[in-house]
């Protein structure tokens, strides 16, 4: 006879779908008693009399549960616990009616079960995905690489199989996606409609998104590239296979097209790829500095909200009537002694700050890849961080999935006393932290005690609509409620950070 | 969307410090800081003790998760897409039923109808299988307990239910509520007072959860559920169909509770209690195996 007790941290399920767990776990062949309980004493006691107490079960609190299962065989209880794992992972009832779902470890169990996914999403150690995702292509599939340390070479050779094939491979490093409506990792719930987005930038495209949601329009496809599809040594291939899908699909009307600045050539490339569609489109390469006049069904953006409004303006579905769109007109100013602060979660809405904002003086930051690049708050000059950035997320995650890691920086910027405004980004909706805003509230509290003496503002983005699960207006109200100005996008946020240094102090 | 129903314990206990979510059932939610626990439950649930009855079906559907930090004012509250509207809440008292059986005769009736409920319903989920067959190891250590308190009197037995069973209020805990309960409709404030020391020293054995339910049945608190399942005991052709509403209360809970009210019922023995009740209870208590 074996037996084996796990213990679940925190777990907190009703007493009869324990009570079920536990008969149905009781009914596989060869299982001879399965013991289910909160890590009370008594039930710690008890567990010990019937011999199913081990180091670990010694060691919890009453806020655990312990699963104890005696069988005929080590490969029984290993069933089993395969089993109550699958219903503990149904949520926190296992009477859920959804069914227990199916865990796969490879594609080839996949595909042995005769199933014909149209995507696959992979979120693995860099060094292992690009033989998993050529897999995929070559069963069908289109390829969404979450993961980053993907080497250029590698990420060639898939994405120019993948073009060849017309299949996508959105990433390496991508995070955002919405197909045929469904999103796919960080995306908001937004709006249904006829614009297709082709984006090389996770929370850029997040950002046009709403921006068209909250303007009246809405999506139809939201595809990412990864961040060096624009790059030389990539060619734009899947920007371009995006734009080929967008253009063929009966759904898209307009075309929105999002990057940061690409190579020369690779931005000629994607012109005069954009010219041969005749669908309207929109194209934003954020920092560029040339003016570029509209060209008979192409239209250029300087800013990402300027890129959502054009889209909307040109959307045939759109019926209603949107005021004249506001540039943002900086001008230059002396910073003095005193400087903003802009600690970003999201890269894209960071990079786009960090472009609107240059007019004000010189600005550091770790985008910088100059004199002006820095991984601390300067102190001295106005400073914009990326926290989503390697430097400051390896081994810990992203700050967009667990904001508090932010808290420590709002606290530095309000002790550092040069610091006039502090710019801060919410980034809602899915694979977002549940309570995005909430988790920094005590914090940025924390920072306006620290720095009462002296003016200091917060200015701060919510990027996000009403249908996200963490709810645009509680996370707006909350914000409004401890007296920090709030934005309607992030060029908005970038014009009050502005209006108020030239307030000064 | 609007709060129906909150006592004035869960209003001042909302502005002291700062929750979050404990726990998340559909039809409940758990919240708490380091000093205290407040629930949220949905309109079908009762009123009960440091507790809001909000106007929706179901916490399902606002993706809650443990942990999440909970954001009130006076007016408000929120806790990521939940927002509670607390303005037009209304927090009339529970009934209070403290004394109103002078003597357990009084009720005779009725807790031979409650036993006879308990009786047909050994199919049940709830502790009521205690007295038929035993659902667990646990379930087996609550019934050696029982039968030897109905035998000895010896209130220390008692405190060794504390945190026995399965889920977040373990059947011993529900036990001890169902016999608080009964004990203070008859108004017997020594035997309460006792069970009381007994068993405050081991509270903290217990999930928090039950630690407050516990602490709130020392004080005389129960749940509207509950409370109309005692008031009906002197009406015994209601007392059925209380039993059927307290035993969903928590599944397994209501129908613990019901077994406490029995055993308490059963144990007076002072009082004239049924012959047939007696028998009927350690008939189905001695046929089930002992730890």
């Amino acid at each position: 006879m074996h037996h084996a007790t796990n213990v679940f941290k925190n777990r907190y399920i009703d007493s009869v779908s324990l009570m079920s767990l536990a008969a149905k776990v009781k009914k596989q062949e060869g299982i001879f008693e399965v013991v289910i309980a909160m890590a009370t004493d008594m039930n710690k006691s008890i567990i010990s009399q019937v011999g199913l107490s081990n180091a670990e079960v010694e060691q919890t609190s009453v806020n655990d549960l312990i699963i104890g299962v005696i069988a005929e065989s080590e490969e029984r209880i290993k069933e089993a616990f395969d089993h109550i794992e699958i219903q503990l992972s149904g949520g926190n009832k296992t009477t859920s009616s959804s069914g227990a779902e199916k865990i796969y470890t490879s594609i080839d169990d996949v595909l042995e079960d005769g199933l014909k996914p149209d995507v696959a999403i992979f979120s693995i150690p860099g060094q292992y995905v690009a033989r998993e995702a050529m897999q995929a292509l070559k069963e069908g599939m289109d390829v969404m690489i979450f993961s980053d340390n993907m080497s250029i070479d590698e990420e060639v050779k898939l994405k120019q199989y993948a073009y060849d094939h017309q299949r996508l491979v959105m990433g390496p490093d991508c995070g955002t996606a919405v197909l045929s409506g469904v999103s796919l990792c960080f995306a908001n719930d937004v709006r249904r409609g006829d614009i297709g987005i082709v984006a090389a930038s996770g929370t850029g495209s997040q950002e046009v998104m709403v921006q068209i949601d909250r303007l009246g329009g809405g999506i139809t496809d939201a595809i990412g590239t990864g961040g060096r599809d624009l790059s030389l040594a990539v060619q734009g291939l899947m920007m371009r296979e995006g734009l080929r899908r967008l253009s063929e699909s009966e759904q898209t009307k307009v075309i929105v097209c999002v990057s940061k600045p690409p190579a020369k050539e690779v931005r000629e490339m994607m012109i005069q790829t954009l010219k041969g569609i005749t669908k309207p489109s929109v194209i934003c390469f954020l920092g560029n500095k040339e003016m570029i006049e509209d060209d008979g069904h192409l239209h250029y953006a300087s800013n990402l909200s300027e890129a959502a409004y054009k889209a909307v303006r040109l959307s045939p579905s759109f019926k209603g009537t949107l005021p004249a769109f506001e540039p943002l007109r900086l001008e230059t100013q002396s910073s003095d002694n005193q400087h903003f602060v802009g600690l970003y979660c999201g890269g894209t809405l960071c990079y786009e700050a960090l472009d609107q904002l240059s007019p004000l003086g010189v600005i550091k930051s770790n985008l910088n890849h100059d004199e002006h690049s820095i991984h601390d708050i300067s102190g001295q000059y106005h400073t914009l961080l990326d926290l989503g950035e390697d430097e400051f997320t390896n081994g810990r995650p992203h700050p967009m999935i667990e904001p508090s890691l932010r808290n420590n920086w709002i606290i530095k910027a309000a002790q550092t006393p040069t610091t006039r405004v502090l710019l801060l980004d919410f980034v809602l909706g899915y694979g977002a932290h549940p309570q995005a805003v909430e988790e920094s509230l005590e914090a940025l509290k924390e920072a306006f005690k620290l720095a009462a003496h002296r003016r200091f503002d917060v200015v701060a983005y919510v990027c996000g609509t009403d249908k996200d699960k963490q709810g645009l207006h509680t996370s707006v109200s909350a914000l409004e409620a401890i007296g920090i100005h709030v934005a309607k996008s992030n060029l908005e946020a970038c014009k009050k950070v502005a209006s108020l240094m030239k307030e000064g102090t | 969307m609007n709060a129906l129903w909150a006592d004035q314990q869960f209003q001042s206990s909302l502005s002291q410090g700062f929750y979050r979510v404990h726990s998340v059932y559909d039809h409940a939610l758990n919240l708490y800081n380091n000093q205290a626990m407040i629930t949220l439950v949905s309109k079908d649930k009762p009123k009960a003790p440091i507790t809001c009855v909000c106007n929706l079906s179901s916490f399902s559907n606002y993706q809650l998760n443990v942990g999440m930090q909970v954001m009130s004012s006076p007016h408000t509250l929120s806790i990521g897409s939940l927002q509670v509207d607390l303005r037009n809440v209304h927090s009339d008292s529970l009934v209070d039923f403290i004394g109103c059986y002078p003597s357990l005769e009084n009720i005779r009736l009725g807790l031979q109808s409650l036993v006879q409920w308990l009786d047909q319903h050994a199919h049940h989920e709830g502790a009521l299988a205690v007295f038929s067959s035993p659902r667990d190891v646990f379930s087996t250590h609550v019934v050696h307990i029982l039968k030897q308190y109905l035998q000895t009197q010896e209130l220390h037995l008692l405190p060794s239910l504390i945190g026995c069973g399965i889920g977040q209020t373990p059947s011993g805990d529900d036990v001890l509520v169902g016999m608080l309960a009964l004990a203070y409709s008859c108004n017997h404030l020594e035997f309460i007072k006792e069970l009381k020391h007994c068993c405050e020293p081991v509270l903290y054995q217990t999930t928090l959860v039950s630690q407050m339910m516990l602490r709130q049945a020392f004080e005389g608190q129960f749940n509207q559920w509950h409370q109309e399942l005692i008031l009906s005991l002197s009406r015994p052709l209601e007392v059925k169909e209380r039993a059927e509403i307290c035993a969903t209360l928590g599944h397994t809970s209501g129908t613990d509770f019901m077994v406490g009210v029995a055993v308490y019922g059963l144990s007076h023995k002072k009082e004239n209690t049924s012959c047939i009740m007696r028998q009927t209870y350690l008939k189905t208590a001695t046929s089930t195996p002992s730890v």
